[in-house]
């Protein structure tokens, strides 16, 4: 077996100047790009999932190697298997970023990575400290079953999550068409950062964004409904183990005062939002509500020219 | 990951964060009209209609009543905002002004003379009462 680097390890520095390059950018085009407060919790949340990705790496590694004992085909380490397995394993990406979504239990680990309201580099960073708890590493375990070797796996994973590093960025307005059509982008990851009702649940691809156009949860960007960030309920504050823990919390607290065990298992494993008797808001709800109005004729914008606060029909600039 | 690697880590996200705050990055946000205010409610909360808004002395904070019933509580969070829909909050009327309670650990306070926060709070009440878009047809 090939001793493999970690990609995120070695990317580091990189990660490091990119974020003070972008920082250097918005100095000088528009500082509420950073605030230092969401940038510090960012930061933060990214060095504490690093941590807990150290404790827990072994008993995935350990877990996937006990697995792969059960595989299906001896793969080896020639170069067309890295490929082969770069995508399968973004395959595997995009249907647990799916789930992570649409199930409250792997949401509210999830949930970390979009709780700033700002959409930079540093948000990249903004990663889950429960991954291990939420048990997300299992959507890769049929590529193990497959054949593939732990070690590869592990190392296209840690490319993939460097690729989704640059695309966390409002400096990059749009790409090639060509790149656009096949790869996940800055103006395709906006979208799905955003709480805008019609870019819900939208783009969950990591590198390539033809999953999301095959399976039919792709949207596009558009100038006209420009990106808000954040989460439906934004966090009060920039307490880290708020930006962490609060889904836990939450759940916690719903299964604890839930009515039966129907309303339990709703709570842990329905859509986030979900309540027994409806009263809560889900993405299908609040999408409702958005097409309802855009119905009645009016519409959702209303620019105001007196305004001081950034209007939301431009789009984010084409460069930096 | 070595300790090393860890401890270059955490400079890095401190050097990063004095960075930031050395570059002046963000900076604190105002409402500055209630057109402001109302559009800021019609962006994050899905549905809402705004009939009108009142911004405190300061700008610091804002409340959206919508044409439904329901009232948009804003207040700035750093270079952005937060905003909550509310239905028959709790308020509390002060010299320094009215005091909501939104759901999180503390209430917000919207600065203004003391009056104008209990008229203010009276109509929070009343509003959870009836639909203001039939009150005011």
């Amino acid at each position: 077996m090939p001793d493999l680097p970690n990609p995120v390890d070695l990317a580091v520095p990189a990660f490091v100047l990119l974020v003070l390059a972008e920082m250097i950018v918005a100095r000088f085009r528009d500082r509420s790009r950073y605030c230092p407060r969401d940038t510090l919790t960012s930061l933060m949340l990214g060095f504490g999932s690093t941590i807990a990705g150290v404790l827990a790496g072994g008993m995935v590694f350990a877990l996937a190697s006990w697995v792969h004992q059960f595989r299906l085909f001896d793969i080896g380490y020639a170069w067309y298997w890295f490929a082969i397995a770069f995508v399968l394993d973004d395959l595997a990406y995009y249907v647990f970023h799916r789930s992570a979504h649409r199930v409250r239990w792997f949401w509210a680990s999830h949930v970390i990575h979009h709780s700033s309201q700002h959409y930079n580099l540093s948000t990249a960073l903004r990663q889950t400290w429960t991954g291990f708890f939420s048990l997300g590493f299992l959507f890769r375990l049929p590529l193990f079953l497959i054949g593939f070797p732990p070690a590869m796996v592990f190392f296209v994973a840690g490319v993939n999550l460097v690729y989704q590093f640059w695309i966390h960025t409002e400096v990059i307005g749009r790409m090639p068409r060509w790149f656009e059509a096949v790869m996940n982008t800055p103006s395709h990851h906006r979208v799905h950062h955003a709480t805008n009702a019609r870019y819900l649940d939208r783009n969950y691809a990591g590198v390539f964004i033809v999953w999301d156009k095959l399976f039919g949860t792709f949207e596009a960007e558009r100038d006209d409904d420009r990106p808000r960030y954040g989460i439906v309920h934004n966090l009060p504050d920039f307490n880290v183990l708020r930006a962490a823990f609060h889904e836990w919390w939450g759940i916690t607290k719903d299964v604890w005062r839930a009515p039966s065990l129907y309303a339990r298992l709703g709570y842990m494993f329905g859509p986030p939002g979900w309540s027994p008797d409806g009263s809560r808001d889900t993405s299908e709800t609040i999408k409702a509500r958005w097409q309802a109005r855009q119905e009645r004729g009016q519409h959702w914008k209303k620019p105001i020219s007196s305004s001081s606060v950034p209007g939301p029909e431009a789009a984010p600039p084409r460069a930096a | 990951m070595n300790w090393w690697l860890a401890a270059g880590s955490l400079a890095a996200v401190l050097m990063l964060a004095g960075i930031a705050w050395a570059l002046r990055l963000g900076g604190e946000n105002r409402i500055a009209t209630p057109a402001d205010a109302s559009r800021i409610a019609e962006d994050w909360i899905a549905g809402f209609e705004a009939h009108d808004a009142v911004i405190c002395s300061n700008g610091s904070g804002a409340l959206v009543f919508g044409t439904r019933g329901s009232v948009a509580l804003i207040r700035p969070s750093g270079a952005r905002f937060i905003v909550r829909e509310m239905r028959n909050p709790r308020w509390r009327s002060s010299e320094s002004g009215l005091e909501i309670e939104t759901g999180d650990r503390t209430p917000v306070r919207l600065y203004l003379p003391q009056a104008e926060a209990a008229a203010l709070g009276a109509r929070l009440d009343a509003t959870a009462d009836n639909d203001v878009s039939n009150s005011r047809a």
